[in-house]
């Protein structure tokens, strides 16, 4: 992957929503909290990275086994 | 006429078992199209019954809004499905999976619980032959294990439909609003383990993955979605299954992210995507029970489709590792494209049917005041975008590194074809999704899906989760390796239990059997030579049972004993008279 131009995509993306946002277009929220500015770009940053720490660097080390776990030492043959 | 679209697609399958293989390719990608269009004839309030036994009639057929959609949904996907299997060869595999899709029509169409349960049970019976025709020692294993958990969950289904049936309530009722008694325990249960939700999730994983790819085509959307349809009939409004749906959400997005597996990695989002329409069976608004449905739909064709793409790469090259092939895209360019198509969709990408469906349900936890749900949802679809479209499409398809996976097997038309129309339908419904939402069930406001407002929203979010993928590349790309789930529990400790009981009981049997043995063997020796009880003196050497050495021995009792009998018959006689 290209990480230039994909950061580039990501830049052009952001700053012209935030355009649109800046120009009037009215984000759609029940409450006060999802309005303000760039909430919405800081939740998917702030998941994204929330979830790949949680699955890869804690999940992964306490649940992942080689792949002949459940053969080693005897399930069903 | 109307006729059922479940036994129509039951006897395309007893049909695709008996003729010869020249034809069966035919009857499995043109039979369900009949069901398809019984489906589309099938009146609103249509109703159908027969009498079982004196004083059962059993409603196999009725129709309203909520089970149509699901009935509609599942012909189109056995439609696709059975143009995606027409090449295989396999006809025992041809019968079940068209029997299967015929039983979950038929769970959606029934209206009493008889029948619910019957094609309940039958639909975890045909679908285990799916896993079971792959021929390897691990679908072996996977399809017993299924098969256990099933078990486990349709006993207590049957429990506490027996109950409920018991207590007079024949038809299927939302039990939410009733007593929280012990049959509507049981009734949860069961149909908790048919959804897949933790901690009784990962039979799916495990049976998904090790069936056939075609059969795994049928069973991606089956068996939850008729869960999930169960679900919003039974138990709409339950706190429970609110929070049980988030945390499939979450919990599956996780989980896809370690993974390594394509079909594995697509199996933990069948949890996390029914998630969404658990969460909404269970916020309940008219809104929130739409976006299950709507999201239902929609999930049967984007996962269907994510299902044959990964089915075709292991088809064509063998590999079922993701991080053993990468390139895919110049290789299989229509796979790629439809690929994409479904992983858009199942992102909630505008002009895709995942946009349409899935921020309906989102939506509606906030509208309903479930702030953490809605919160949770959202980051749950963050984790969808970041292991499907990212971390699927570009190590198998985007990324330069080759890999070494060649092509060994050229894909048939068929997959062509079914993936194809598959793509078409994510595209029709993502734009034009009024064809999904007038068939909705349930009251609700309308809903806009592409005010700009929501497409902003979407837009930024997404946008910005692709810059960690970025940043974590280098990890995010999956190493050989399993990730224990709750299976671990009867695999390794349960495992380990039942094997040391089996051989403490097998000591015990054994020692019993010894015990008895000696008893038996001394009885006989002793009761070979009954003098040795008449004659017996301590020491004496005991001499082998001859008649002529206890004749007279032997005579002394025999004639008291005659003698004895004959008085009370005397006795007998002459009381008698």
């Amino acid at each position: 992957m290209d990480m230039q131009k994909t950061y580039l995509a990501c830049a052009v993306i952001l700053v012209s929503s935030a355009a649109a946002e800046f120009g009037g277009v009215h984000l759609h929220a029940p409450h006060w909290w999802p309005l303000p500015f760039g909430y919405n770009i800081a939740f998917g940053f702030v998941g994204a990275w929330l979830l790949i720490i949680v699955s890869k660097m804690i999940m992964a080390r306490l649940l992942q086994r080689d792949e002949d776990y459940y053969d080693q030492g005897g399930e069903d043959k | 006429m109307t006729m059922h679209p479940g036994f129509i697609l039951i006897l395309v399958g007893i049909l695709a078992f008996l003729v010869p293989k020249t034809i069966r390719k035919y009857v499995l990608g043109l039979g369900p199209l009949a069901a398809v269009f019984a489906a589309m004839n099938l009146p609103i309030g249509t109703e159908a019954s027969f009498k079982f036994v004196e004083g059962i009639t059993l409603n196999y057929m009725y129709v309203d809004k909520l089970g149509w959609i699901f009935t509609f949904i599942f012909s189109v996907l056995a439609l696709v499905s059975g143009i995606y299997s027409a090449h295989n060869e396999n006809k025992m595999e041809a019968l079940c999976s068209m029997a299967y899709a015929g039983c979950g029509i038929s769970v959606t169409l029934c209206k009493d619980w008889l029948s619910f349960i019957f094609f309940w049970e039958a639909l975890a019976v045909t679908s285990v032959f799916l896993v079971w025709e792959n021929n390897c020692k691990e679908s072996r294993e996977a399809g017993f294990r299924y098969l256990l958990v099933h078990m486990l969950g349709g006993n207590l289904l049957l429990a506490g439909i027996f109950l409920t049936v018991s207590a007079g309530n024949w038809d299927i009722i939302n039990l939410q609003n009733g007593p929280h008694d012990a049959a509507y325990w049981l009734i949860l249960i069961g149909m908790c383990v048919n959804v897949a939700m933790p901690p009784v999730n990962a039979w799916l994983v495990d049976a998904y993955a090790n069936s056939t790819l075609t059969g795994g085509v049928f069973m991606s959307c089956m068996t939850t979605k008729v869960a999930v349809y169960a679900l919003i009939r039974v138990f709409a409004g339950s706190e429970i299954i609110m929070w049980g749906g988030v945390l499939m959400a979450l919990y599956g997005a996780c989980y896809a992210i370690m993974e390594n597996d394509m079909r594995k990695l697509l199996s933990h989002h069948i949890i996390s995507q029914t998630g969404f329409m658990v969460a909404g069976a269970g916020i309940a608004t008219g809104m929130a029970l739409n976006g299950a449905t709507a999201h239902a739909f929609c999930d049967i064709l984007f996962k269907s489709l994510l299902f044959m793409c990964a089915g075709a790469v292991i088809y064509t090259t063998g590999i079922k590792h993701i991080n053993k092939v990468g390139g895919m895209a110049k290789k299989l360019p229509l796979v790629a494209i439809c690929f994409f198509s479904a992983a858009f969709s199942i992102s909630g990408i505008p002009l895709f049917n995942g946009f349409i469906s899935k921020a309906i349900t989102v939506n509606a936890a906030a509208a309903a005041g479930q702030d953490m749900v809605y919160t949770l949802l959202e980051i749950a679809s963050i984790g969808t975008f970041l292991s499907i479209p990212l971390k699927m499409g570009y190590f198998i398809f985007l990324r330069e590194e080759d890999k070494g996976a060649e092509i060994i097997n050229p894909l048939p038309i068929n997959m062509k074809v079914a993936m194809s129309i598959s793509a078409f339908l994510c595209f029709l419904y993502g734009v034009y999704p009024d064809l999904l939402y007038r068939h909705l069930p349930f009251e609700m406001a309308p809903y806009h899906p592409f005010a700009a407002g929501h497409i902003l929203q979407y837009a930024q979010m997404l946008g910005c989760a692709l810059i960690p993928f970025m940043m974590y590349l280098g990890h995010m790309e999956p190493h050989t390796a399993i990730s224990l789930d709750t299976d671990w529990f009867y695999r390794k400790p349960f495992a380990w239990l039942v094997d040391r009981c089996s051989a403490l009981f097998c000591a015990i049997c054994s020692g019993l059997g010894g015990a008895w043995w000696v008893i038996y063997k001394k009885f006989m020796e002793l009761s070979a030579n009954p003098m040795d009880f008449l004659d017996a003196k301590p020491f004496r050497k005991r001499a082998r049972y001859h008649a002529r050495n206890y004749r007279t021995a032997i005579a002394d009792p025999m004639m008291i004993i005659l003698t004895v009998l004959t008085c009370m018959i005397g006795y007998l006689l002459t009381s008698i008279r």
